[in-house]
C-alpha cells in the first residue's frame, strides 16, 4: 500500500478532532469484530485478513468525512474492506470468469433440477452424509471472489440483496444472479467432494440413477 | 386486475395458480423472503399442493441454513484491535480515554 499524498498531522492540528476520533471509535473501531470476520472471510487467511482489517481502518479513517452520520457503519466498513480486498488482488482475479451474465431464474431451476439428479441417484442425503461446515468452506474456497462476496454478504452476514448490493457496489440484478449462481455452484460442490469423499460410490450411484429410469 | 392487499394476508381467492417452474425459479427469492406478498402467496400455495416442489425448497433452505452455520467465529482479539489503533495513530488519530464520551450531537 502506498503512504503518498497522506499529510502526517501533527498533535496540534489533530486537537480539534478529538470529537470526530471519539466517534469513530465507537461508531467503526466498535465493528472490529465483525470486519474481522468479513476479511477472514474473504482471504481465507488468518495473516492477510489482519492486514487487510488495517487497511480497511485506515482507509475508513482518512474517508470518514463520508460517511453520513446514522447509516449502517457496518456496511460502510464492508464496503471499504472489499473494495481494498478486490484492489490488492485485482491482478490475480483478472483470471476469474465474467460473471454478471447468469439469468436468476435459470440459476434457480438448475438448483432443483441438480438436487432432483441428487436424489435419483441416491445422494438426497447429502447434510446427513457429510462434515458440512469443513466441506462448505472447501468448496467457499474455490469459487470466484466476486460470488463468496455475494454469499457471505446475504448467508453469512444477513444482508438483504439491496444491502449487499451497496456493499459489493453492484445493482441488485447482479448480486441476485451472482449469489444463486454461487449456492447453486456450493450444492454442485458438496456433491462432487462427497464422491470425490467416497461416501456415494460410483458404482452404487450407477445403479440407483439405472433402477429409477 | 390491480389488487391491493394488506401484507402477508393475501386471501386465497386472490392466489394466481403458479406451475412447478414458476414456482421453483422464484425459490431463492421465496426463501429469502425477497418477493412481494402476492408472489410470496403464490410460491406458498403451491408448495401446499405440489409435493414435488417441497423437497428442493427444504433441501435449498438446508443448504443456506448450513452456509450461515459455517460462518467462522472470530474472537474479538486485543491485539489486531491495539495494531489498528497505533496505525491509525501514525494518522493523527486520538483515542478517548476509557470513560470519555464525546459531547452529545446538536
Ligand atoms: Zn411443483
Amino acid at each position: 500500500m502506498t503512504e503518498e499524498g497522506t499529510p502526517s498531522v501533527t498533535p496540534a492540528q489533530a486537537a480539534p478532532n478529538l470529537g470526530r476520533d471519539a466517534r469513530f471509535e465507537r461508531e467503526v473501531l466498535s465493528c472490529l469484530p465483525d470486519l474481522s470476520r468479513f476479511a477472514r472471510s474473504l482471504t481465507h487467511d488468518a495473516t492477510d485478513a489482519d492486514d487487510l482489517v488495517q487497511e480497511s481502518c485506515l482507509l475508513a479513517y482518512r474517508g470518514y468525512h463520508t460517511f453520513r452520520q446514522g447509516d449502517d457503519a457496518r456496511r460502510w466498513l464492508f464496503r471499504i474492506c472489499r473494495n481494498s480486498f478486490f484492489r490488492q488482488r485485482s491482478r490475480a482475479s483478472r483470471f476469474e470468469p465474467i460473471d454478471d451474465a447468469g439469468d436468476p431464474a435459470a440459476e434457480s431451476l438448475a438448483m432443483a433440477y441438480g438436487h432432483l439428479a441428487a436424489v435419483q441417484r441416491g445422494e438426497g442425503d447429502l447434510f446427513d452424509r457429510i462434515d458440512v461446515g469443513p466441506a462448505i468452506n472447501r468448496a467457499l474456497r474455490e469459487l470466484p471472489s466476486s460470488f463468496r462476496v455475494a454469499v457471505v454478504l446475504v448467508d453469512m452476514e444477513e444482508l438483504s440483496y439491496e444491502e449487499a448490493a451497496v456493499v459489493a457496489g453492484v445493482p441488485v440484478g447482479t448480486i441476485r444472479s451472482r449469489l444463486f449462481r454461487a449456492r447453486r455452484l456450493l450444492q454442485d460442490k458438496l456433491f462432487a467432494h462427497a464422491r470425490d469423499a467416497g461416501i456415494y460410490p460410483a458404482t452404487c450411484a450407477t445403479k440407483k440413477t439405472a433402477d429409477n429410469q | 386486475m390491480t389488487i391491493t392487499l394488506p401484507e402477508t394476508t393475501v386471501p386465497t381467492s386472490a392466489v394466481a395458480a403458479i406451475d412447478c417452474a414458476t414456482a421453483v425459479q422464484r425459490l431463492w427469492d421465496y426463501l429469502d423472503a425477497e418477493l412481494d406478498a402476492s408472489h410470496m402467496a403464490e410460491v406458498e400455495a403451491h408448495l401446499r399442493g405440489c409435493s414435488e416442489c417441497g423437497p428442493h425448497f427444504a433441501f435449498a433452505r438446508k443448504l443456506a441454513e448450513q452456509i450461515a452455520a459455517s460462518r467462522t467465529a472470530v474472537e474479538p482479539c486485543e491485539a489486531l484491535h491495539e495494531r489498528v489503533v497505533a496505525a491509525l495513530a501514525a494518522e493523527g488519530f486520538r483515542r478517548a480515554r476509557p470513560g470519555t464520551f464525546d459531547p452529545p450531537r446538536v
